[in-house]
């Protein structure tokens, strides 16, 4: 609360009367009389601070609004500028204290113009406002924590942090697309059906004539073949084709393995600005569009539909998925300690306070964790009392203990929880990657076991693909197109039940597409950039020649898979895969044209 | 960060009062000195003078623009000291001079210390580390342009107040009580001196921990719910911690042992 200045100011004054107050009067008289005038200056800038501190706090309020150029927005793009604007107001009569605020950016923002910033006295009727633009980088929640106010005293005695906790999330769909310009507009044939339609070889009440038959009973009589029942002497009737609208369902892979990776930069946001890409430009030709998000558990569908308000549900689910955090069975905990700690002293210091937050120092010294609970090393083993008497080891117990009761109060935890994040270190760590998660902080995770098995290959997601799939295909009506948007390269032996469903859909007349998502900096397998071989002893750049080999035998084997059920696969790498999608939604399309 | 002021805030009306006040305290806190102490009591006034003088700087000569943070302790120092070198203070009387000494004291102490947070920090250095770096928070100045022309008028009454104060409670402390007849004073068996340090060392005990208390109730009057949640929890874990730590530990050596248990089977 006392600044370095404050104490220094308050230390002198007692001195100095105490030193009158010691000395005969006649001597030391007015030194005490100064030194307890500036004490009592002290004492009564403390009592104004603290008064209007504790008075006006509680009723601060924030007002946030985000505004495009046409007005007040509840949904952002990414890609396209906002502005934010920040109101704090007050209802209380007595004035705070001058405060420095800061607003909290999110993650996976950017701060395109203006500060985050803004200092001012806030009393009734006088807001402090912070105007400033953001562009969103990818798809996905956005999170506003809140805003760090400092309060301090003119003089500078006397500093308080406060944060005003106003969590409030903004979906970032994904970015808009020209539609137009994905297109086609090479003309493949002369008899083109109008947009969103394909013509289906069965009899239906299209326009184009499938075939004549005999007149049966019911039939209506405006399709009877006058020309043909004259040359049969018999009534012939008409029957038409079937117009049908082109259907496209995407199954989109949401599982761990494309989360990994900064958030807005990793497998699934590749995977969703595809298929955004792909949905926006079939809308815009009027076709249908379906969704299938999933993961190792469980997938949603949405059933294809071509409206307007079908599309922003779309890219709201994609935006759902966008930046769905990482999630090890097993976090290190030691590694997302310093993380969680330095987000909470930003987020939650009020809750972080000694008064309220105690700690004991002598609790490590008494009971230190036993040697099942933490991980061991030679130190433990040489000094086993070392970690009784390390100012590490207390640091760290006090963090822990501090850390455990701010995620009980945040997540509402039963009371025992407090203890058990203590001493356990795997409920702690899931516990602090739930809270990381929780505030869109980005944490490391262990990705393969102490056996050196990679932890991310989800093979369970599999299975769940292929039921997605067949569900797709069994509510399906007529020749459709399925894409599946999914990391198999890690899955190159355990596919049968894939192979299985596409079997299924390609006996039922459907197209399915396969677009695997590829990393940016790893060359494309066509692409012959394979580093030269590096000198011995560089043990990275061989690590990484080894890593894209590694990469590109597993695209050619899930090629070869997939190439015997004449199933395409495509690197989505970069935009290519959107113009595969609606080629083939195109021969779809005419399918029925070109007999 | 705050956003660097494009004027000089020397041109800035609210930084002109301070600095009017401060050099105004120093004249007359030389004026007091002056009188006993004869040429040295330019000292004072010079150090003062060199910590106000910064803000007089030109922007272009930025290294000579430095806070002299310790010039206000200095000059609050030299000041009692000389007037306790030369004083023949008077153990009912009141001073002119020595009056004159505290609201000059405190107008430049105030002035002082409000230009240094106009100038260069109003709020500490935060040396935490940040999610978004590790070198922590810079310290940041009150923009000065926010002062209004009503805060030298009530830094001006709050020194008049503090002023009064430091004389009654100084007369406090002098008080002497005489329970029964007249005669010696009660001081419990000391001094005069011992029993001015302790009756001050009281009033300023008691009167911290009734501020303190009083402080501490408004506190929880105003607390917040995750605060209040926060104590609930921490007394909890501080009444029960033993056992606490007891069960917690056995159901995560319990859960070790069932994994091993498993990574053997598999």
């Amino acid at each position: 609360m006392l600044t370095s200045r404050g104490w220094w100011l308050l230390l002198t004054a007692l001195f100095l009367a105490a030193l009158g107050a010691a000395l005969p009067v006649a001597r030391g008289g007015t030194a005490a009389i100064l030194g307890l005038t500036v004490l009592v200056w002290v004492v009564f800038e403390w009592c104004r601070f603290l008064f209007a501190l504790r008075w006006g706090v509680p009723e601060l309020h924030i007002e946030r609004e985000l505004r495009d150029d046409r007005g007040p927005v509840v949904t952002l793009w990414s890609g396209r500028t906002f502005t934010v604007i920040v109101r704090i107001s007050t209802t209380s009569r007595l004035s705070l204290p001058f405060a420095l605020i800061d607003d909290r950016l999110p993650f996976g923002v950017k701060l395109v113009d203006g500060g985050t910033n803004g200092a001012g006295q806030v009393s009734r009727g006088k807001p402090v406002e912070i105007s400033y633009r953001i562009r969103c980088r990818s798809s996905g929640p956005v999170r506003f924590e809140g805003v760090r106010l400092r309060f301090a005293d003119p003089q500078g005695f006397f500093f308080h942090e406060a944060f005003l906790r106003r969590a409030v999330e903004y979906p970032a769909l994904p970015p808009l697309v020209d539609a137009e310009a994905n297109q086609r507009h090479t003309k493949h044939d002369n008899m083109l059906p109008p947009p969103g339609i394909h013509r289906l070889r069965r009899a239906g009440s299209g326009s184009e004539l499938l075939d004549l038959r005999d007149y049966q009973p019911g039939d209506p009589p405006r399709m009877i073949a006058w020309k043909a029942s004259a040359r049969k002497d018999k009534l012939i009737v008409k029957e038409l084709e079937n117009d049908v609208p082109v259907r496209c369902t995407m199954l989109v892979d949401a599982s761990q393995a494309v989360r990994l990776g900064p958030p807005g930069n990793n497998a699934l946001a590749r995977l969703i600005e595809i298929a955004s890409s792909v949905a926006q430009a079939a809308l815009g030709n009027r076709d249908h569009v379906g969704l299938i998000t999933f993961d190792e558990e469980s997938s949603a569908y949405m059933p294809p539909s071509r409206s307007k308000r079908h599309l922003v549900d779309l890219l709201r689910r994609l935006s759902e998925i966008g930046r769905l955090p990482v999630a090890a069975s097993r976090p290190d905990a030691e590694s997302l300690i310093p993380l969680a700690h330095a987000l909470a002293q930003e987020v939650y210091p009020d809750l972080l306070d000694s008064r309220l937050n105690t700690w004991r120092w002598w609790l490590p010294i008494l009971f230190p964790r036993p040697e099942y609970l933490r991980s061991l090393t030679l130190g433990d083993a040489v000094f086993p009392w070392w970690r009784r008497l390390s100012l590490t080891e207390w640091r760290q117990q006090a963090v822990r203990k501090r850390l455990a009761a701010v995620l009980t109060v945040v997540n509402g935890l039963p009371p025992g929880a407090l203890a058990l994040m203590h001493e356990d270190d795997l409920h702690l760590s899931i516990a602090l990657q739930e809270f990381l998660s929780m505030h869109q902080v980005p944490y490391p995770v262990p990705m393969y076991d102490w056996r050196g098995k990679y932890l991310f290959a989800s093979p369970e997601k599999v299975e769940v693909l292929a039921a997605a799939l067949l569900t797709a295909v069994r509510r399906g009506r007529d020749n459709e197109l399925f894409v599946l948007a999914a990391d198999l390269f890690e899955l190159t032996g355990r596919m049968e039940p894939l192979r299985r469903a596409v079997r299924v859909a390609l006996g039922r007349h459907h197209r399915v597409v396969l677009i695997c998502p590829w990393s940016p900096d790893i060359p494309l397998p066509d692409s012959e950039e394979l580093e030269p071989a590096s000198p011995m002893g560089d043990v990275m750049a061989e690590a990484r020649r080894a890593l894209i080999r590694r990469y590109h035998r597993a695209f050619q084997e899930t090629r070869r898979e997939f190439g015997r059920l004449a199933v395409p696969v495509v690197c989505a790498k970069h935009r290519e895969p959107v113009q595969l999608i609606l080629d083939r939604m195109e021969q779809l399309r005419v399918a029925g044209i070109r007999r | 960060m705050t956003e660097p002021e494009a004027e000089d805030p020397i041109e800035l009306p609210g930084v002109n009062y301070y600095l009017f006040l401060g050099f105004s305290g120093l004249v007359v806190l030389f004026l007091a000195l002056m009188e006993r102490m004869g040429t040295f009591a330019v000292v004072p006034g010079l150090i003062g003078a060199l910590g106000l003088a910064t803000f007089l700087v030109p922007r272009q000569l930025g290294v000579l623009r430095k806070p002299v943070y310790f010039a206000p302790i200095i000059v609050l120092l030299i000041t009692a000291l000389f007037l306790s070198l030369s004083s023949s203070f008077s153990r009912r009387s009141v001073q002119l001079m020595d009056v004159l000494a505290a609201p000059a004291l405190l107008a430049y102490l105030g002035s002082q210390y409000r230009l240094f947070a106009l100038g260069w920090s109003a709020v500490p250095a935060d040396q935490r580390p940040r999610l978004s770096g590790p070198g922590g928070d810079p310290p940041e100045a009150r923009p000065p342009h926010q002062v209004s022309t009503r805060e030298p008028l009530h830094l001006i009454g709050v020194i008049a107040i503090c002023v009064l104060a430091g004389q009654v409670l100084w007369q406090w402390l002098l008080l002497e009580w005489v329970i029964v007849e007249p005669g010696e004073p009660q001081r419990l068996g000391m001094n005069q001196s011992p029993w001015h340090v302790t009756r001050l060392v009281w009033t300023v005990g008691v009167g911290a921990m009734v501020l303190v208390g009083l402080f501490r109730v408004l506190r929880s009057y105003r607390m917040s719910r995750d605060e209040a949640a926060m104590i609930g929890v921490d007394t909890l874990w501080t009444e029960t911690r033993g056992e606490q730590r007891r069960l917690a530990r056995w159901i995560a050596w319990r859960r070790r042992k069932s994994e091993r248990k498993l990574e053997k089977q598999t």
